[in-house]
């Protein structure tokens, strides 16, 4: 088992950085410009309109402190069940979304790389959220239980 | 020495292929090495489709601002194909009728750079307006991108408000409008146009010279139904004019 | 829960509650001074939308907008819509002042949910001549034609 540590290692760091990066990415995005990820919010129709606001200033936040607490090693275990979680939601409000047959931008973002398929964000958040949670299993303080 | 190193501190990369190879049937018994792999290979076959994609812009958000006298905003979107196959443009779609968007051609080699040309026809909009186009390439044709037309369209004159109405059988009352002039644009001159409806009588009065007028209005009767509209000329410090028109109802 | 210490499960909640609080100082800070942040409001700007069976218990007059080109009105509208729009909002308001009355409620439309016309038309009408009643059909035309086939 010690033999295959340095491969799993690479492996876990690589997985890290992919997940760190898109959130911290998507951060950034989304951080830059509040008011046009509020509108994208809105328009998934799920939330009403003081939550929209309050959401499209806080979440971004978090995700960056998540991905920065990722790639820091900082609080990790925690950074990647929130990460995992807000996969969840947005895998939750894509997928209905979808199911209503809306035509809106994911959002996922922000909203000037508007590229829009809802499908693959579903996909998208799907696969993250599991590379979270495969994560969170590898992390040291769970793995150690 | 003899302490055990942090799990993500990397071994030198001679050890790493070393045990690499002494390890190959290895992984079999560390299922969670190949579901790390399976979920970076995952992730990275969606990655693509968001930041990576082969047409590359220069500006997906063009803001704009018209002048008086234009009757159309164009805004061209320049995008280079940074990918190393030739990329199909598969379609371009305005979200109004009022705004089209056109293609010199829809094949681009890679290196090759285009643009798309976009004209918004302004008709009797004012204030801000946002127009998106969406492009969709045969790379992939699920998803697609959204270039924004954001156009702001001076309004020169504020009505306040511009229809003034009476119910039957009220009483023979006055009623106020404001004009207003937008922006940092001095009224040098405003006129009714004559002659006046003779259901009605007016008068304009300034409030604020230069900046701000009312308009007082009353009805003749109120006995009918009315339906008539006072228009006038308003001539800016800049010598540009505009119409104006004020509707007035008995309802 | 297992037998093992809880403490790990504990540190994680802790440590998760300390991210979302960390967040939460940005977020105040930039609801409060981002040069690009929303303009607070308790109700959604725009006008209300409402949809078709909403419409049909309703009482009072209805007057039906038609805010899309007058080349698809004229191919097909609601019956008795008026064309209203603002590629010739100033040709085409008389028209509406004229069917206008006080008791009645406006409803505009547009294409589908994707359009915005609808919306610029109802705002427009209510800060351009101040009236009320003036309402937005959800979905719009493609609404419309799905309960009218």
């Amino acid at each position: 088992m010690a033999a295959i540590q340095p491969m799993k290692t690479i492996a876990l760091w690589i997985c890290r950085l992919l997940l760190g990066g898109t959130f911290a990415y998507a951060a950034v995005q989304k951080i830059a410009e509040p008011t046009a990820f509020a509108t994208d919010i809105e328009h998934f129709r799920l939330l009403p309109h003081p939550l929209t606001l309050a959401l499209a200033l806080y979440l971004p936040w978090l995700e960056l402190f998540c991905s920065a607490a990722v790639l820091a090693r900082k609080y990790e275990p925690s950074a990647l069940l929130l990460i995992a979680l807000m996969c969840g939601v947005f895998f939750i409000a894509l997928t209905s979304a979808w199911c209503r047959d809306l035509d809106i931008n994911c959002g996922c973002f922000g909203h000037s790389n508007a590229t829009s398929a809802l499908p693959w964000a579903i996909a998208r958040s799907l696969a993250l959220g599991l590379l979270a949670l495969l994560l969170f299993k590898q992390s040291p303080s769970v793995s150690s239980q | 020495m003899t302490a055990p190193p942090p799990p993500f501190c990397p071994k030198p990369a001679s050890n790493l292929f070393l045990i690499t190879q002494q390890s190959l049937p290895m992984p079999l018994t560390a299922p969670t090495f190949f579901r790390s792999l399976a979920a970076f290979i995952l992730t990275a076959l969606f990655l693509p489709t968001f930041c990576f994609g082969t047409l590359t812009w220069t500006t997906q958000r063009i803001e704009l601002t018209t002048k008086p006298s234009e009757k159309v905003a164009t805004g061209n979107f320049h995008f280079v194909n940074s990918g190393s196959e030739t990329v199909t443009i598969t379609s371009v779609q305005a979200s109004c009728g009022c705004t089209t968007a056109t293609l010199e051609k829809h094949r681009y080699a890679p290196g090759e750079a285009g643009e798309i040309k976009t004209v918004f026809t302004l008709g009797d909009r004012v204030g801000e307006q946002e127009k998106s186009i969406s492009v969709v390439t045969d790379e992939s044709p699920t998803a697609r991108t959204t270039l924004l037309l954001h156009v702001t369209i001076p309004e020169l004159l504020l009505y306040a408000p511009r229809l003034l109405i009476w119910n039957i059988g009220d009483a023979l009352g006055e009623k106020t409008t404001v004009i207003s002039a937008n922006s940092n644009r001095q009224i040098a001159t405003i006129t009714l146009t004559l002659p006046l409806p003779k259901e009605v009588t007016a008068l304009l009065e300034p409030v604020e010279a230069g900046m701000k007028y009312k308009l007082i209005v009353r009805p003749v009767s109120t006995t009918q139904v009315m339906n008539v509209s006072l228009e006038c000329v308003v001539t800016f410090a800049d010598a540009t004019s505009q119409h104006c028109k004020i509707y007035l109802l008995v309802r | 829960m297992t037998a093992a210490p809880a403490s790990p499960t504990r540190q994680i909640l802790r440590d998760s509650a300390r991210l979302l609080f960390l967040a939460l100082i940005p977020a105040i800070l930039a609801g409060w001074l981002h040069p690009k942040r929303p303009v607070w409001s308790w109700s959604k700007p725009g006008v209300t939308e409402v949809n078709l069976s909403e419409i049909t218990r309703w009482s009072a007059p209805l007057i039906w907008i038609d805010a899309r080109s007058s080349a698809a009105f004229q191919k097909e509208h609601v019956p008795g819509a008026i064309l209203l729009n603002e590629d010739q909002w100033e040709q085409q308001l008389p028209h509406f002042l004229e069917v206008w009355q006080p008791n009645a409620k406006i409803i505009v439309y547009c294409d589908s949910a994707a359009c915005d016309a609808s919306q610029a038309v109802a705002l427009r009408l209510q800060r351009e001549l101040n009236l009320s009643s003036i309402y937005v059909l959800q979905e719009g035309w493609a609404s419309w034609l799905q309960s009218n086939p």
